[in-house]
């Protein structure tokens, strides 16, 4: 096994051309994930997270387009290989679940033929009855019971949270090193979603695998992550572990989030004014007209995320020209 | 800051904008309103109601631009004067189906079992062949314009109520709608306020296309010598007069009125097409 | 007495097919003048459905409701209409609630003009403009279609076309479930600002715990069309009685990461099809308490302390017996 990293996002930009103009979705993107790491990437809607994932997948059609960064899985660049390989990676070393499990289940199909279509397609040809077994010990694994029931039926008959755990089971089948879920939960009821949240992490970091997690719950990251990436209008603003982000975060908008959480007794603290337009992008830093903290440098020289190691080793870093320690002094004590 | 004349003001600077964004309505909008204008005003060189039976049949040139028929009428004059007659015919025929059709179909789309009734009625009214009817009403009811105007209603009323009322149904669902009943809003009230100006997008988009409709039902009646009767001009008439002319060869007496039709239909087609597009890039 | 006071609230629904949901059963619950209840439950509890037959948006089966001392389900349809002024709910989905072809100062004018129809054009615009201010948009908004608005500002117009009536009673149906979380902040803090200027009385449904505990005075906890357990909200989120309150609390994930719930209850498998409720109590086959009798006979609300009611017949249940393996649960 390698040292370092198994995922490393390096600086990727994604723009969409759109008739209005260029949607700046992703910008100068970078994080990445260890072996046994689970990394939450959080933030609210349009700030990126969905596009910057389906970036590192390959996912992104026209009229997007990845125009910068690497994406580096063990070492070697996903973006720039041609398409037949990153399929056969896609699936095989890396797992994908999504928020809609029924938009990942072909709805004609039986479950067993799913799984037989997905093992085969990376695996190579082999025989129902020697797939069938697999899928079996993949729904166990998951946490479901009387799989033989699953297996020969369909997707309508499952509800949401079975549904998700046929995805996960799915994308666990060919032993991916790597799984990237993006809001695999929020479709799905509250004691639900900590039973799959809890499966995937069982079936993933503790066995040594790393997962990526999209979400904007920041529950979810707090509850279970270890290494947080927050981002804002398609940049990460701030990363590192979520212990120490989440209790002494350096960057305004980390604390503005933690802050907008309603806690009783307290009077609830909104962030004022909106996210700027993702086309007519702001010169300087994009935060800069809802912060606090922000001065005249702030509106003209973007901040970039830093302190970087020289190795590309990042611990903790944030995308910001205030001081760290004046932002942490700031967060909400009372209970 | 509420009323209805004020709702039809905003559909007016909508449309001026909608004309403006998508050329393939300006585009079309411009060759109908060229052909109105041309058939109103325009000078024309022969008359259209007089023959000149000396010089039968000829050919395109100099001075009859598309030749002459086999009464000596200028098939150029004809052509253009045609416009006056077909196109109006056409526009009004759909103005009265939509004015009767939409509130229809609004009114259709109440969950009652009279309204079921009345949509399984025109099932059965719809399975005519629409022409064949068109040509049915005019022949009983007399060969007159008025009577052509009663043909297209009659065959785009249906349609009309048919569309409004499901797009209606869909409506209901909605949840402003369901606020506006929360609000204490009544039937009507719904229907006017809420229900009415969003049906107004599909059925300009429907109105053009029942309008080239028409213009194809007008010819196809005068072609077999229902509404317009000669010597007055029309499309149709002048193509059955013209359809003889084919096997001997004088193919302008055909060609021409047809072209017309064929440039007032694609036209007309043009402006829904754009009217859709628009519609679709809004949501 | 209560502004609002609702006895034995039934609703089944047809399926297509033929099966019946047994939406709503036998839900009783009050709300006093100035208060806010929060009905709290996952799929299938039939939150929304009381919410909407609370204002007759849908026709309940049984039971009474009254509001302000008024039997509502008793009134014919013009009566009910001018009750509605009193009466006003907002939506989950702030986009689907507003009419795209309507300007925001209509709709927030509509209701007056349904309602108080002897208002001057001025007198109503000036009413329309100062409900806008006190929801925190400008007067310019009122020329804006509800597409040139964001999400948080068009939540905002819902809450001011439910005000514009001064009504006493609102149904918050999910209000910030649609939003992101900073501007659901916002929301929430208007929300809790108007109900203290204008003694507005709140039935809050949601399915997420922390807007819940910010706003609400009483909670009650829906499973299945039932209530579980129904009281202060500070007696039932410190100290939960019903196994299933237990569980829904503890799922509810703290964005503190240093703050690790001991033991996390879970209940076993899933939330079982409405169309074919369990015997006995809904909740025994996934519960980790349970014991035979819970299978037979269905289990009646009761009374454990002052306005604090549970519907487990084992409550109170002693920590130790809640097992952390039984049904699937584990410690994080």
């Amino acid at each position: 096994m390698a040292h370092g990293p198994l995922l490393e996002v390096k600086g990727i930009t994604t723009r969409f051309d759109t008739r209005h103009g260029s949607v700046k979705a992703v910008n100068a993107v970078s994080f990445q994930a260890d072996r046994g790491e689970m990394v939450g990437i959080v933030g609210e809607s349009g700030c990126g997270k969905s596009a910057t994932v389906r970036s590192v997948l390959g996912l992104i059609r026209k009229p997007g387009r990845v125009v910068d960064g690497e994406v580096l899985l063990d070492g070697r660049d996903l973006l720039h290989i041609p398409k037949r390989e990153l399929r056969r990676v896609r699936g095989d070393r890396i797992g994908f679940v999504a928020q809609n499990p029924f938009a990942s289940l072909n709805p004609i199909l039986k479950i067993e033929r799913q799984f037989h279509n997905v093992i085969t397609a990376h695996r190579g040809r082999s025989s129902r009855s020697s797939t069938r077994p697999l899928a079996r010990e993949m729904l166990d694994a998951v946490g479901i019971p009387g799989p033989d029931r699953i297996l020969d039926g369909y997707a309508h008959e499952l509800s949401g949270g079975m549904a998700q755990r046929v995805v996960i089971a799915m994308a666990l089948s060919l032993d991916p090193e790597l799984i990237i879920a993006d809001e695999p939960t929020t479709a799905l009821d509250v004691t639900i979603q900590g039973q799959i949240l809890d499966l995937l992490k069982r079936n993933s970091v503790d066995e040594g695998r790393s997962l990526v997690l999209v979400t904007h719950d920041l529950g979810v990251v707090a509850q279970y992550c270890d290494r947080v990436v927050v981002m804002y209008a398609g940049k990460v603003v701030e990363t590192g572990p979520v212990r120490e982000v989440f209790s002494r975060p350096w960057h305004p908008y980390t604390l503005g989030l933690l802050q907008s959480v309603p806690r009783r007794g307290a009077k609830v603290k909104s962030l004022p004014g909106r996210v700027p337009s993702l086309i007519d992008y702001p010169v300087g830093c994009p935060f800069a007209n809802r912060c606090s903290f922000a001065f005249d440098r702030c509106r003209e020289e973007a901040p970039e995320l830093s302190p970087v190691f020289p190795d590309g080793v990042t611990q903790r870093a944030v995308s910001c020209h205030a001081d760290p320690e004046e932002v942490s002094a700031s967060v909400p004590r009372a209970r | 800051m509420d009323d209805t004349r004020t709702q039809f003001g905003e559909t007016w600077h909508r449309s001026v904008r909608a004309v403006r964004e998508q050329p393939s309505i300006a585009v079309g909008l411009g060759i109908v309103i060229v052909m109105l204008l041309a058939g109103f005003f325009m000078p024309l060189p022969f008359s259209p109601t007089r023959p000149d039976p000396i010089n039968t049949l000829q050919p395109p040139s100099g001075s009859h631009w598309f030749g002459t028929d086999s009464d000596g009428f200028d098939v150029f004059s004809r052509t253009i004067a045609s416009a006056a007659r077909d196109l109006p015919l056409a526009l009004l025929g759909t103005l009265a189906s939509v004015l009767i059709g939409v509130p229809l179909g609004l009114l259709a789309s109440s969950r009652s079992r009279w309204s079921e009734r009345i949509m399984r009625g025109l099932d059965v009214f719809q399975s005519f062949p629409l022409v064949i009817l068109a040509i049915t009403i005019v022949t009983l009811t007399g060969n007159r314009l008025e009577n052509v105007i009663l043909a297209i209603i009659v065959i785009n009323v249906p349609r009309f109520m048919r569309l409004i009322r499901s797009e209606a149904l869909a409506l209901r669902e909605s949840r402003f709608i369901e606020a506006a009943r929360a609000v204490g809003a009544g039937r009507i009230r719904v229907l006017r306020r809420h229900m009415l100006p969003n049906v107004l997008g599909v059925t300009l988009a429907q109105s053009s296309l029942a309008a080239a409709h028409a213009i194809v039902v007008i010819a196809a009646l005068s072609f077999v010598g229902a509404g317009v009767s000669p010597p007055n001009p029309s499309w149709g008439l002048m193509i059955q007069a013209g359809a003889r002319q084919m096997t001997t060869g004088d193919w302008w007496v055909v060609v021409f009125p047809g072209l017309a039709v064929l440039l007032t239909v694609a036209a007309l087609n043009l402006v829904a097409d754009g009217l859709q597009a628009r519609r679709e890039s809004e949501h | 007495m209560s502004l609002v006071r609702v006895e034995e609230l039934t609703k089944t629904f047809r399926r297509d097919g033929g099966a019946t949901v047994h939406a709503v059963n036998n839900v009783s619950f009050e709300i006093a003048r100035g208060e806010t209840l929060a009905l709290i439950g996952e799929s299938g509890s039939g939150k929304s459905t009381i919410g909407r037959m609370l204002l007759r948006l849908l026709e309940a089966d049984t039971g009474t409701i009254e509001i302000d001392g008024v039997d509502i389900r008793s009134l014919e349809e013009h009566d009910l209409r001018s009750m509605r002024a009193k009466m006003q709910i907002v939506f989950q989905e702030p986009y689907e609630s507003l009419n795209p072809k309507m300007r925001i100062g209509d709709i927030v004018s509509e209701p007056l003009e349904i309602h108080e129809p002897n208002l001057s054009r001025s007198d109503r615009r000036d009413r329309v403009e100062a409900t806008l201010e006190e929801v925190g948009l400008e007067t310019h908004h009122a020329e804006l279609l509800p597409r040139s608005l964001s999400g948080g500002q068009q939540q905002r117009v819902g809450i001011a076309r439910a005000l514009v009536t001064r009504p006493a009673l609102v149904v918050l149906d999910e209000p910030t479930s649609s939003l992101d979380l900073s501007v659901q902040a916002q929301i929430l803090e208007i929300l809790s600002d108007l109900q203290q200027s204008h003694d507005l009385s709140y039935l809050y449904i949601s399915h997420d715990l922390s807007t819940v505990k910010y706003i609400a005075h009483r909670i009650a906890v829906l499973y299945l069309g039932e209530i579980r357990e129904q009281g202060p909200l500070e007696t039932v989120v410190e100290d939960p009685q019903d196994p299933y309150t237990k569980a829904l609390l503890s799922a509810s994930l703290d964005p503190d990461p240093t703050v690790r719930p001991a033991n996390v209850r879970k209940l076993a498998g899933e939330i079982p099809d409405p169309t074919n409720l369990p015997e006995g109590c809904f909740l025994h086959g996934r519960c980790p308490v349970r014991v035979d009798a819970c299978r037979e006979s269905a289990m009646v609300l009761r009374e454990i302390d002052v306005g604090h009611s549970v519907r487990c017949v084992r409550a109170p249940v002693d920590e130790a017996e809640w097992a952390t393996d039984a049904g699937g649960g584990e410690s994080r």
